[in-house]
């Protein structure tokens, strides 16, 4: 019973299934609903594709991927994998990118808090070097060939520099404070957010090398994404060294 | 750790801590703040996504509980109609009518 009416909501080949069409009322509000649920997360998607072609896209989409939570937040999980799938759209391999860009985004802000790094001073920044740190719950790491950070501001901020063709972007998407927050991936970011997904500390992934200056870099942007807050300690500090 | 690495290390953190100036950390995100009372109906902000009662929807022009992200420090420049002061506030107000 309870499968056959999802079926009949979702199909969009059924004859009319009650005279008064009650049942056709609630099955149109319902993929209204998704629809804007889509289009609230995916704004960029929808610009790039236009109005209409975003309204059609989204319906096929909620018909082939129904919720499976009933937490709108959650849903377009695997949009990003539907546009990449998605033949019509083939000449456009950025739109997948910036649907993942926009999907972390929203994921990002109900990820949960925890405490950053402290580098105010060389010793404390010394001092982190050597605790168990992992990435920030909220970070999500999107890497494109494509410029997709640089096509997503365009599309949300009018006065967004303008993007270079055929570059490629790794977008680190994280949330600072209560702010969710995007930046491009520096070239020597990989190896860390690598090195970070899990548990570990930034003393043993420079364990075997030797100094030199691609050690010192590393150092530097380790510290640059502990004050960002992407990389934050695994546990919470005791009492005391808490700010 | 032996001790001319340590060396090493603590100069490439002093280097790294130089080098990131408060202006050049302050240049990558302008600060921003909240800024109540300000708002057009449907036009708060918020990222907190769909099915959330959250960005887009207040009901009023210049509600008091919600509010825009404005550039840091104008916030109290902004007009409002509804602000006891005339001008958007950085915590929620109860609305004043006139």
């Amino acid at each position: 019973m309870q499968a056959s009416f999802a079926h009949a909501l979702l199909e969009t080949d059924l004859p009319e299934v009650d005279e008064h069409g009650r049942f056709n009322v609630y099955r149109n509000n319902l993929r209204i609903t998704l629809r804007n649920a889509l289009r609230t997360t995916f704004p960029a998607v929808e610009k790039l594709v236009g109005e209409d072609y975003f309204s059609a896209l989204t319906l096929l989409y909620v018909e082939r991927h129904p919720p499976r939570s009933p937490i709108m937040t959650e849903y377009g999980h695997d949009f990003a994998a539907f546009l990449s799938g998605f033949s019509p759209l083939s000449d456009y391999p950025y739109l997948a990118d910036v649907a993942r860009l926009e999907f972390a985004r929203v994921q990002a802000y109900h990820a949960a808090d925890t405490h950053n790094f402290r580098m105010d001073s060389e010793a404390s920044a010394i001092a982190a070097l050597d605790i168990r740190a992992m990435l920030h719950p909220s970070v999500t790491v999107v890497v494109s060939e494509n410029p997709a950070l640089s096509i997503w501001r365009a599309q949300l901020e009018p006065d967004a520099t303008p993007l270079i063709p055929d570059a490629t972007e790794t977008a680190i998407i994280w949330r600072q404070d209560d702010l969710v927050t995007e930046m491009l991936a520096h070239a020597d970011d990989a190896l860390l957010l690598r090195h970070f997904a899990q548990s570990q500390t930034f003393a043993a992934l420079i364990s075997e090398f030797p100094d030199d200056p691609s050690v010192a870099t590393l150092i530097a942007r380790f510290i640059n994404l502990a004050i960002a807050g992407i990389i934050v300690p695994t546990h919470t500090p005791i009492e005391g060294e808490m700010k | 750790m032996n001790l001319s690495r340590s060396a090493f290390i603590a100069g490439a953190v002093a280097t790294a801590l130089v080098s990131l100036s408060p202006s050049a950390a302050a240049a990558k995100r302008p600060p921003q703040e909240k800024c109540f009372g300000i708002s057009l109906a449907g036009h708060n902000d918020c990222a907190a996504g769909p099915g959330t009662s959250c960005a887009g929807t207040s009901k009023r022009d210049y509600q008091g509980n919600a509010w825009t992200l404005v550039p840091k420090g104008t916030c109290l420049t902004m007009p409002s109609k509804t602000s006891p002061t005339g001008h958007g506030q950085l915590s929620e107000f109860k609305e004043v009518r006139r």
